[in-house]
């Protein structure tokens, strides 16, 4: 706020009264300028545009009301209180109906005007702070690159920003005062805002939503956020959906899917290739062997292999973070858990290892990818055999709980070091110890589990103490 | 008995030599192909006991193949074992195979192959 003294005229035709009113108030630092007339005082607001007016009703030449009416036409915000006797307080009514801000009865003591004029000013000023503010918040909203629209609690749109016009093609006329319904194509930013209108708790991630303009390459994709809007008493009192083009982030995503694609693609083939003939080569069927021969041809076979299982856990990471890996659908956990298992058996027998199975029966389904779910069993049980000793025990827990379905992968191996157990779930994160130094592995498979439950809106956890084993737990809601 | 007869159909050459070698090795008598449609033409040629058979190919694809011959009366008998793409380490299970195709395949084996793994299945098939 200015430090500059306010500036109030006084318009009165008793000269006696403005002498009295230009003491108190100049004694409280106000500046006072003065008009004898109506008339007169329509050029001092012109010329001082003076904070405050204070007017007689009363005047010769032009009175008050006439005053007040002219001077608020050409200054619409100009604050005012009028000044008159107890014979015309009508009239004051009749002028704080038309718009001035208070009134004064004559007589009256210096602490009521100084009382008056404080609010009057408090009042213009707080005013001016909010239109201040309503238009330092449009011009933001407006100048803003991403689309933002803002509804009432009724679903009718009270602001649409140019950028999000923009985007739908369509007037402001068009669109204010329109249910979102028809303002908005995408179903899934209508889900997200009649939730956030229903006033759901909802975490900062489901809050939003993904959409799409256009089916060809040059389809936009935006992010869309949602937030309620409350009232003192913690209502819903309407909502924004702000709308952030990510169709750069997603352009470049698929290209580096692309790109990993071809790479695993391309070097799997000649690495197929490779395999093929060194394990001929090592079965001497191109002639014997020396048995350094043999055990080097052996060792080259193993690191290829470690090179094909890095392409394999890139592409499924690349393929899920695409979304490319199937269809959603619902799926029945249980007999992708003994798909799985079919394939994991033979490792696990061959380690000399139990691997105990415990499904529970007529489990509610889970909305997700079957090949993804897959590949968490795949990922969590083949890890548990790959590292836990020779004899060992696996375990693998289904079951639910409340509307949630619970998956178990125990074993009692190494264990991981509390430090590491973060870590883990990062890519190409693997816990280095001397005794897991002869495993190979890709650094990959915890990500792919993480990234898998966190796409099924599911939680991954980790209890593992050295030397008593690990034990993953992973919960995903039922659909 | 005269020797089973097995045709390989892989557009890449060094692995439909490595698995020649294995089979041959084996005492089965090896046909080599190296598209889809060459694959098809060989088979009606000379009927194979059995088919190893590549997903990713060019002109026509494993799949296609596999479907033309499970299609057909004359070859439907024929094993077919299916080469699967590289990837997903899902695709050792049998559960994404079968997922679309109409036609299955005998037996898969996912990419980069195990020789021996394919002499078995071979062996089982033929």
């Amino acid at each position: 706020m200015s430090q500059t003294a306010r500036r109030i005229l006084v318009v009165d035709d008793e000269q006696r009264v403005r002498q009295a009113i230009e003491r108190v108030l100049g004694e409280s630092g106000y500046e006072i300028i003065t008009a004898s007339d109506g008339r007169q005082g329509l050029e001092m607001v012109a010329a001082h545009a003076p904070d405050l007016v204070l007017v007689d009703l009363m005047m010769p030449v032009m009175d008050g009301m006439e005053f007040l009416d002219q001077a608020r036409r050409r200054y619409p915000g100009l604050s005012s209180v009028v000044i008159t006797g107890f014979a015309t307080l009508d009239k004051a009514v009749e002028a704080m109906k038309q718009g001035a801000d208070d009134f004064l009865a004559k007589p009256f003591k210096p602490r009521e005007l100084k009382l008056v004029v404080e609010r009057a000013l408090k009042r213009a000023a707080t005013l001016q702070d909010i239109s201040i503010e309503k238009s330092r918040t449009r011009a933001l909203i407006n100048a803003m690159s991403n689309g933002v629209l803002v509804v009432n609690p009724d679903g009718e749109a009270v602001l649409a920003n140019p950028a999000l016009l923009n985007l739908l093609e369509r007037k402001e006329e068009g669109v204010i005062g329109q249910p979102y319904q028809e303002v908005v194509p995408w179903a899934e930013v209508k889900m997200c805002l009649a939730a956030t209108l229903r006033g759901e708790e909802r975490k900062p991630e489901q809050a939003r939503c993904v959409c799409r303009q256009g089916d060809d390459e040059d389809a936009l994709h935006f992010q869309v956020s949602c937030a309620p809007f409350h009232d003192a008493r913690n209502a819903v009192v309407g909502a924004v959906a702000v709308f952030d083009d990510v169709t750069a982030w997603h352009r470049l995503d698929q290209y580096k899917s692309q790109f990993v694609t071809t790479v695993a693609h391309d070097i799997v083939s000649p690495l197929a290739a490779v395999q093929g003939q060194l394990q001929n080569l090592g079965k001497g069927l191109l002639g014997p062997l020396e048995e350094a021969q043999t055990v080097l041809v052996e060792r080259a076979r193993t690191r290829l292999q470690g090179v094909a299982d890095l392409c394999r856990d890139l592409l499924d990471l690349s393929k899920i973070e695409a979304g490319a890996m199937g269809q959603q659908s619902r799926l029945d956990l249980a007999p992708l858990v003994q798909e799985a298992l079919k394939v994991l058996g033979g490792p696990a027998e061959a380690k000399g290892q139990s691997l105990a199975v415990e499904l529970a029966s007529g489990l509610p389904p889970v909305l997700g990818v079957a090949e993804e779910f897959l590949d968490v069993v795949l990922n969590l049980v083949g890890n548990a055999i790959k590292y836990t000793q020779d004899g060992g025990e696996i375990s693998l827990r289904l079951w639910a709980e409340g509307s949630e379905l619970l998956l178990e992968v125990a074993d009692n191996g190494p264990g991981i070091p509390p430090e590491e157990q973060d870590a883990v779930f990062k890519r190409f994160h693997r816990v280095r110890t001397p005794e897991n130094r002869h495993i190979t592995g890709t650094g990959l498979g915890l990500a792919i589990v993480k990234r898998v439950v966190d796409n099924l809106h599911g939680k991954l956890s980790l209890r593992s103490q050295p030397g008593q084993g690990c034990r993953f737990l992973v919960s995903l809601p039922a659909a | 008995m005269a020797e089973k007869y097995v045709l390989v159909v892989d557009d890449d050459l060094d692995l439909v030599e490595a698995i020649a070698t294995n089979l041959g090795a084996r005492g089965y008598e090896v046909g080599k192909a190296y598209d889809g449609e060459e694959g098809l033409e060989s088979i009606k040629e000379r009927r194979p006991d059995l088919v190893v058979l590549d997903v990713m190919m060019p002109k026509k694809d494993g799949y296609q193949v596999c479907e033309e011959l499970k299609n057909s009366d004359e070859f439907r008998d024929i094993p077919v074992i299916l080469l699967t793409a590289v990837g997903s380490a899902v695709s050792s299970t049998s559960y994404t195979h079968r997922d679309g195709m109409t036609n299955e395949a005998d037996e898969y084996v996912a990419k980069p192959v195990d020789l021996d793994r394919v002499a078995e299945l071979v062996a089982e098939l033929i």
